[in-house]
């Protein structure tokens, strides 16, 4: 299975939201849709849940036009809600059957998901009555209620505890293995650099970065040192090719202008016979990838 | 469909089961049935407190003029109970008056006087005195015509009554039921609370549910226009479903005790005007009801929903104040323009059928503008639903909305 996005492009009046967005998740292997705020990540998902309709370009599913009716969705949007006065598996029943289950199976796929989520015990509450940790837990349960094809996360660690995070982390790997196809939009990039294969970055509706995290990074060069010495060489670590240096507590971090100045920065320590316990030469985090090409507001 | 009866069910189980919904019906309940009860013991009270409806007229065996207790019932309508006696308890029926036991007394002696003693509380006994006076002259004439030796067909030819007919200038002719005020003035109101109260909640769900971003959800489950309607009817139900449990206990109360005298409601519902009243109900509240869905899906908060409402609030209640004035004026030019009006017609056209006789064609017309305008608001306001409860921060501007209609085209 497979979700296509062909330069796809959406307009608000003058406004483009999104131009010429082209990109491929596939089952199993998350793929991350990132951005700042107002990059149009929001208005892709939108498009893709087919409440925007697309102005340019295709958005398929197998190659055929995607619709809601064909492949079954699970959306867990950003701002999140639920009914507050209903009961925990009241409202899972009505979103299960909303999306075209009958109200057994919903009830029978609600208990399944709060059992897996540790809030069976939960589940004749009324919402208002859950923290607001297991009550984003019951929207996770409301997106995944029809088992979907497509799941569409959107921030979905945010304001979880690290507890919490783990468990999404462990569902959506369980997902993935499944074979599902899952589209992420997030901030934590730590999150998206463990869980994604695939990404693209956008910037006010353009695309400034797409391919698989590896290559992304790996274009970028290992342009990052670490430097654990016994004395304090920072000194001896100006010279021509080091663009920064840093002290930090796990050592001396260096922004080199290419991998070779390293093997100098090396010869220099061997030089001077300094006790070195720890010199490695680091990729980019995506992080500092996406500060770069976001311009730092997110 | 199936996701429209779904959101219809869950609608309806979501609010019947509120407690505000259940204390509010309660209330109601409680104010219906007083309403029926306590003007009904007021009633009672007041006939066991009045004095005896009865009026003697006195007599010797050779009356004056003829007294024929059949012609006395007609004159005073069986409001009094009319009897007879001697003039030898006079005295003691005077007394009988004067203890408030008697309504009246009319003492028949001599030839051209006659007294006619009321108990003067008794007010409605004195509204009778022309008609009896007329009466009693007729007579008078009728016996001295018949001393002078006219024959009884003279008489009848002479004094027999004169037949008219009346005949109605169309324009000035449109009867005015005015024995309907009160039942119409409350089924007008029925449409007015019902529409305004469930308009509200409709609103008041949207916002919430946008504001509690749970709208993100439901948009990505189900598509906006059946969740809309669905909404829409749901609480439709919600409050049909109150307004029958009221129907029920007002009924069932009136049944008990015996009713409301001037709330004639089976006089003027014929099947014809309850099933125009429904119609106008239904319609009457959809209208609305799309255009405060429609309203609130533009606000974030709930707290601007009144304010982003208000328009078509002060419309409403504007239609409203014009059905009062029909009730006064069923035949006034305004109102008939007035209920070829939409956005008026449920108000102002129920108050002129409750009140007046208006023609077929005019309903007819009245209420296919109402159907089809509440149509084209359906549609209208579908559309613009679809795109405001995507739209969060700062209200949209009625040029981005009438932007998004134009793209929806």
């Amino acid at each position: 299975m497979s979700l296509s996005v062909e330069g796809v492009t959406k307009r608000f009046g003058a406004e483009c939201a999104v131009e010429n967005l082209s990109f491929t998740a596939r089952s199993g292997e998350p793929f991350a849709l990132l951005g700042s705020n107002g990059a149009g990540k929001t208005t892709t998902i939108r498009m893709i849940l087919g409440l925007y309709p697309v102005d340019q370009g295709h958005i398929r599913w197998n190659g055929e036009r995607l619709t809601r009716k064909r492949v079954k969705i699970g959306y867990l949007p950003e701002e999140r809600g639920l009914y507050p006065k209903s009961t925990v598996i009241e409202q899972l029943t009505y979103f299960g059957v909303l999306r075209d289950m009958s109200a057994r199976a919903a009830v029978t796929s609600a208990e399944s998901l709060l059992e897996r989520l540790q809030m069976i015990e939960h589940k004749g509450k009324r919402v208002e009555e859950l923290s607001k940790g297991n009550q984003q837990k019951i929207q996770l349960a409301a997106t995944l209620i029809n088992d979907p094809d497509l799941i569409i996360l959107d921030e979905p660690f945010s304001g979880l505890d690290p507890l919490n995070a783990e468990m999404l982390r462990d569902v959506v790997t369980h997902y993935a293995k499944k074979g599902r196809v899952i589209l992420f939009s997030s901030h934590q990039m730590d999150s998206v650099e463990n869980l994604c294969r695939d990404m693209v970055i956008l910037r006010q509706g353009k695309t400034m970065v797409r391919g698989t995290i590896r290559d992304v990074k790996k274009a970028y060069g290992r342009t990052r040192l670490l430097v654990t010495a016994e004395e304090d060489v920072v000194t001896r670590l100006r010279v021509d090719g080091v663009v920064s240096i840093e002290q930090a507590a796990n050592g001396i971090h260096l922004t080199l202008t290419d991998e070779a100045v390293a093997l100098r920065v090396f010869k220099i320590l061997a030089d001077h016979n300094v006790f070195v316990s720890r010199f490695e030469l680091q990729e980019p985090t995506l992080r500092e990838i996406f500060i770069e090409k976001v311009g730092g507001g997110t | 469909m199936r996701s429209f009866l779904t959101v219809i069910s869950f609608t309806y189980r979501q609010a019947t089961r509120l407690r505000s919904f259940r204390i509010s019906t309660l209330l109601l309940l409680v104010l219906v049935v007083a309403g029926i009860v306590i003007p009904s013991i007021l009633a009672k009270r007041a006939a066991e407190r009045a004095p005896v409806n009865r009026i003697v007229i006195l007599y010797d065996r050779q009356a004056p003029i003829p007294v024929q207790t059949g012609v006395m019932n007609q004159i005073f309508g069986g409001a009094f109970e009319i009897s007879t006696g001697t003039l030898a308890q006079k005295s003691e029926d005077l007394k009988a008056l004067h203890d408030g036991k008697l309504s009246g007394v009319i003492v028949l002696s001599g030839s051209q006087r006659y007294p006619y003693v009321v108990n003067y509380p008794t007010k409605g006994a004195t509204a009778y005195w022309p008609a009896l006076l007329a009466y009693f002259q007729e007579m008078h004439s009728v016996q001295a015509l018949k001393h002078a030796g006219l024959s009884a067909s003279v008489i009848r030819s002479a004094l027999g009554p004169l037949t008219h007919e009346q005949v109605s200038i169309p324009s000035s002719a449109q009867p005015f039921h005015s024995t309907h005020y009160v039942t119409t003035y409350a089924l007008e109101f029925a449409i007015y609370m019902f529409v305004l109260l469930y308009g509200m909640n409709i609103m008041m769900s949207v916002a919430s549910e946008k504001s509690s971003r749970v709208q993100e959800l439901l948009i990505s489950s189900v598509p906006t226009t059946p969740l809309m309607f669905g909404k829409l009817v749901g609480t439709c139900l919600v409050g049909l479903t109150q307004f029958v449990l009221l129907l029920a206990a007002g009924f069932a109360t009136n049944q008990m005790v015996g009713g409301i005298p001037s709330f004639h409601l089976a006089r003027i519902l014929t099947p014809e005007i309850f099933m125009l009243f429904v119609l106008l109900f239904m319609l009457g509240y959809f209208q609305y009801a799309t255009l405060y869905a429609a309203a609130a899906s533009l606000v974030s908060r709930v707290e601007e929903v009144s304010a982003s409402a208000q328009p078509f609030t002060t419309l409403f209640v504007l239609s409203f104040v014009a059905g009062l004035f029909t009730l006064q004026m069923p035949n006034a030019q305004w109102a008939t323009i007035l209920s070829f009006v939409p956005l008026f017609a449920p108000t102002v056209l129920f108050a002129r059928v409750g009140m007046a006789t208006v023609p077929v064609w005019q309903v007819v017309v009245s209420v296919s503008l109402l159907l089809t305008s509440t149509i084209v608001t359906g549609v209208v306001a579908a559309n613009v639903y679809r795109m405001g409860v995507m739209f969060y921060g700062k209200r949209p501007s009625f040029r981005q909305v009438l932007g998004w209609l134009r793209q929806s085209r």
